[in-house]
């Protein structure tokens, strides 16, 4: 079969993580459809989004995939974290139990992602300033103790948002275009792609 | 048997036009009609007829739930009443907050009372009732979730227990008499003069379940639904009086407390029925525990999930081959990094997303509110075999669109695209029908049951399945044990459907001293292919030599064997006791038999002997008795062949008639005797 031109150049898998009710479907909503509601819903099992972006000239489409953060879920969503590439941790800047979390949550990824997994760590809820209960500082602390990058994001006034997803795709993106070279991805698709970042990975089955 | 069968068949065909209250009706009209009325025709009338009428619905599912008797048990083990019962569980669940407030004003924002708070809200947000802050419809939810988190401290709160009980909630809601029209209403006045109060419940169970219908239950088409609802809370309120159930301020907090308590007990039996079952061990328990055991899925962990999600995933594959190849290609692409490592992992990604929030929720996520009443009726009677069906179900609508889809991406060589858009158009469907056009127009309740109807899952097949996971379980842990322990979960139901195989195989492989068959049995490779057999002979050995050094492990684990042979002859010792004392019994009988057979041959000539003086003039005379019964036997049959063989002539037939009659009062006795005698006599010929 002739080889068409695909719409885009690389996929990008990304997992926001987080616990329940800190806003992670509402980042979602923000970022792929831009779009904030007054009205949520508890995100039962697994959900997706899918959006196309273009990412230093190279055309990226990102499959984000949205989890239950409810504890007695994380025997499923861990599930999901060997095929991710990059991993938004989501704590909730009111409620200082879910930044506690984090840690608990990093320790998941150790476990069960992939070794070289990206990932972000963002602060969510910022326009709720009177009600905060973890400051800018312990956030950035925090993940400058895992060296990774760290946003403050509001869904509802939208700060950030684009920001954060954009910084972890482009991660993402780099890593995987230093490991496989973008030629392979270009042609083969996501399964080029994963081939030559698969050897180090190796932790664990599951 | 033929007739019971017909008739059962025929009732089964009739129960399809009927409404389950009519097949209720008809299996209690009469004896007959309840063999045939059975099961099987109220799974005809709930999948193809009318399902539950709705003013009797809430009383059926409660009968199909057992809460009546969860209620009698739970009140008896406490020692209250049903109402102070769930009183002091809210009370507990109040304590210690500040201050004797229920509803979510009364949660604190950690713990169990913070996950329920925060999922008080976002549950069917498409619903004004649910989403207003400190309304009733958040309060009387909130206070359900409490009392179940305090009933059930195992099991606590899992997300997706919101959906249910809100959707138990608006049920009761939609048939409870206070949502009935003003009485000065003409019309409601006329309904309720010919009896007809259900045409009205239906109708007002209709507009809460409109508002549910077309509400979205996604946030994302919220500015459209805001305008709707608005609008149509004006029109609603301009064209009747009937107050609206999104402003409930009006009802009575007594009310309020009578729904919860319904709505709590309902759920009270669907969590409670497993241990129910685990207690009582009769069979019949065991079969209701197996139809609904929501407990163990909603446990911390989730354990019951993969199982059942390996249920699904099979019956999937079987029912809908085509979508099952599709789901897996799609798999393919979607786990980028990852090649599938062994058939093990074939419970893909898109299966659990799909089947987690089905399950989780009873369909209470996913389906409209009309739909799903109507679906409940048929998933309370049938439990896990009804969930599986619906899935199948709604499934079977898509397939054919997503093939053909696929086929055509095949074509243009656009298929990466269309399987991200397509997993994402998936889980938009899987939420409700309103957001994914493309792949679904809506549809209507009857259409999805009848499919139901069609799709055939047996218990019997669940239980294979459920063993095939235990199994399947039993070798991952195994092959891992070398590995960190985590997050291995058994299940009760694994654990039995684990335990009578595998007990049953150890005991006898040690008792027979063969130790080779049931290790291959739970090696990876079980059974082998047969065209491949040598090579996988080979791999066999490479792979399942975890297992066996495991399992060998065990075999050679001294302590255990002798516990376990000191467990056989502590069970066996008592019989082996009782066995000799039998035997040493037996043994004495026989020697006493003998002896008596010696001495009946001494004893014979003399026994004759006897026999001629003592017995022979008794013979006799009981010889000549017998004699004279049979003449007199002989005579009347002969007087009766006379009346039967007489010519049929009117006469005669009256006569015939007459005679007995007439000779009756005066010769009772010897009349009497006669038909002794004859029945004597018919013995003794």
């Amino acid at each position: 079969m002739a080889r068409h031109e695909s719409p885009f150049d690389m996929q990008i898998k990304l997992l926001m993580i987080g616990d329940s009710g800190v806003g992670k479907t509402c980042l979602l909503l923000r970022y792929a459809s831009d779009h904030f509601s007054q009205t949520f819903i508890t995100t039962i099992g697994i959900d997706f989004k899918i959006k196309n972006i273009e990412l230093d000239t190279k055309r990226v489409k990102l499959q984000i995939w949205d989890t239950a953060g409810q504890e007695r879920f994380r025997t499923i969503t861990t599930s999901y974290f060997r095929g991710a590439q990059g991993i938004l941790l989501v704590y909730d800047v009111t409620d200082k139990k879910s930044f506690q979390s984090i840690r608990n949550w990093v320790a998941q990824i150790q476990q069960h992602a992939d070794v070289h997994v990206n990932k972000i760590l963002i602060g969510n809820k910022c326009d709720i300033d009177n009600e905060r209960e973890v400051s800018t500082e312990e956030g950035a602390q925090l993940a400058a103790e895992y060296g990774i990058q760290f946003f403050e994001t509001s869904a509802k006034n939208d700060i950030n948002v684009e920001k954060g997803f954009i910084t972890v795709a482009r991660e993402v993106k780099n890593r995987l275009m230093a490991d496989g070279g973008s030629q392979g991805a270009r042609t083969q698709g996501n399964v080029a792609l994963s081939a030559p970042a698969k050897g180090g990975k190796k932790s664990s089955c599951c | 048997m033929d007739s019971g069968l017909c008739a059962t068949s025929v009732a089964v065909a009739v129960a399809a036009y009927l409404d389950l209250a009519d097949v209720c009706r008809a299996s209690m009209c009469c004896k007959a009609a309840r063999q045939g009325f059975g099961s099987r025709a109220r799974r005809a009338a709930s999948l193809f007829g009318g399902g539950a009428p709705a003013h009797l619905r809430l009383r059926f599912w409660a009968k199909c739930l057992k809460v009546e008797e969860t209620k009698q048990q739970i009140c008896k083990s406490q020692i209250v009443s049903a109402d102070e019962y769930y009183q002091s569980l809210l009370a507990k669940a109040t304590r210690g907050q500040s201050c004797g407030r229920t509803g979510t004003a009364a949660l604190s924002p950690t713990g169990v009372q913070g996950e329920i708070l925060r999922d008080v809200c976002r549950t069917f947000p498409g619903l004004a009732f649910f989403r207003r802050r400190d309304g009733p419809g958040e309060n009387m939810l909130s206070n359900v979730l409490r009392a179940c988190a305090i009933a059930h401290p195992d099991v606590g709160y899992c997300q997706g227990m919101n959906f249910v009980a809100g959707a138990l909630l608006l049920a009761h809601l939609s048939s409870h008499p206070d949502m009935t029209p003003h009485p000065e209403d003409d019309a409601a006045h006329d309904a309720h003069s010919d009896g007809s109060q259900s045409s009205q419940e239906v109708k007002h169970a209709h507009e809460v379940f409109c508002d549910a219908k077309d509400a979205p239950l996604y946030p994302e088409d919220d500015a459209a639904h805001d305008a709707h609802s608005d609008g149509s809370q004006s029109s609603n309120t301009s064209r009747d009086a009937s107050p609206d159930p999104r402003t409930i301020d009006w009802w009575p907090d007594r009310e309020h407390l009578r729904m919860e308590q319904d709505v709590f007990w309902m759920m009270a039996a669907l969590l409670t029925k497993g241990r129910a079952g685990a207690e009582a061990h009769d069979e019949l328990c065991l079969k209701a525990r197996e139809r609904h055991e929501v407990e163990e899925l909603w446990l911390p962990g989730v354990p019951e999930m993969k199982l059942r999600v390996y249920q699904f995933d099979r019956l999937l594959e079987r029912e809908l081959p085509r979508l099952h190849a599709h789901f897996k290609t799609t798999q393919l692409q979607l786990e980028v990094s990852r090649v599938p490592r062994s058939s093990a992992r074939r419970s893909g990604a898109v299966a659990v997303v799909l089947v987690s929030q089905w399950l989780l929720t009873l369909f209470a996520y996913s389906l409209p509110l009309p739909t799903l009443v109507r679906a409940w009726d048929a998933l309370l009677m049938d439990g896990w075999k009804g969930v599986f069906r619906l899935g199948i179900a709604r499934l079977r609508d898509v397939q054919e669109q997503l093939v053909v889809l696929s086929a055509v991406a095949c074509l243009c060589d656009v298929q990466e695209q269309l399987a991200g858009m397509e997993i994402e158009e998936m889980s938009k469907f899987l939420r409700g029908f309103r957001t994914a056009q493309s792949l679904h127009a809506r549809c209507p309740p009857e259409q999805l049951l009848r499919a139901c109807g069609s799709i055939k899952v047996t218990p019997s097949a669940l239980r294979a399945l459920q063993q095939d996971f235990a199994v399947r379980l039993l070798r991952q842990h195994l092959t891992r044990a070398s590995g960190p322990q985590r997050y291995f979960m058994v299940t009760r139901s694994a654990l039995r459907a684990l335990q009578q195989d595998f007990a049953v195989r150890l005991l006898r492989e040690h008792l027979g001293g063969g130790q080779g068959e049931w290790l291959q049995r739970y090696s990876p490779l079980y059974p082998p292919p047969p065209d491949a057999a040598a090579a996988a002979a080979a791999a066999a050995a490479e792979v399942s030599s975890g297992v066996e050094a495991a399992v060998r492990g065990m075999l050679l684990d001294e302590p255990l064997l002798l516990r376990l042979k000191q467990e056989i002859e502590a069970v066996s010792g008592p019989v082996a006791g009782d066995v000799a004392v039998f035997q040493c019994k037996i043994a004495a009988a026989a020697i006493r038999q003998e002896e008596a057979r010696q001495q009946a041959k001494v004893l014979a000539p003399a026994t004759t002997q006897l026999g001629i003086e003592v017995l022979a003039p008794t013979t006799t005379q009981l010889g000549i008795e017998v004699e004279e019964l049979r003449e007199r036997v002989s005579l009347l049959s002969h007087q009766m062949h006379a009346l039967v063989l007489a010519p049929p002539c009117e006469d005669c037939a009256l006569s015939a008639a007459a005679a007995p009659t007439t000779r009756d009062p005066p010769t009772p006795p010897l009349l009497r005797e006669g038909g002794g005698e004859g029945a004597l006599g018919g013995r003794a010929i």
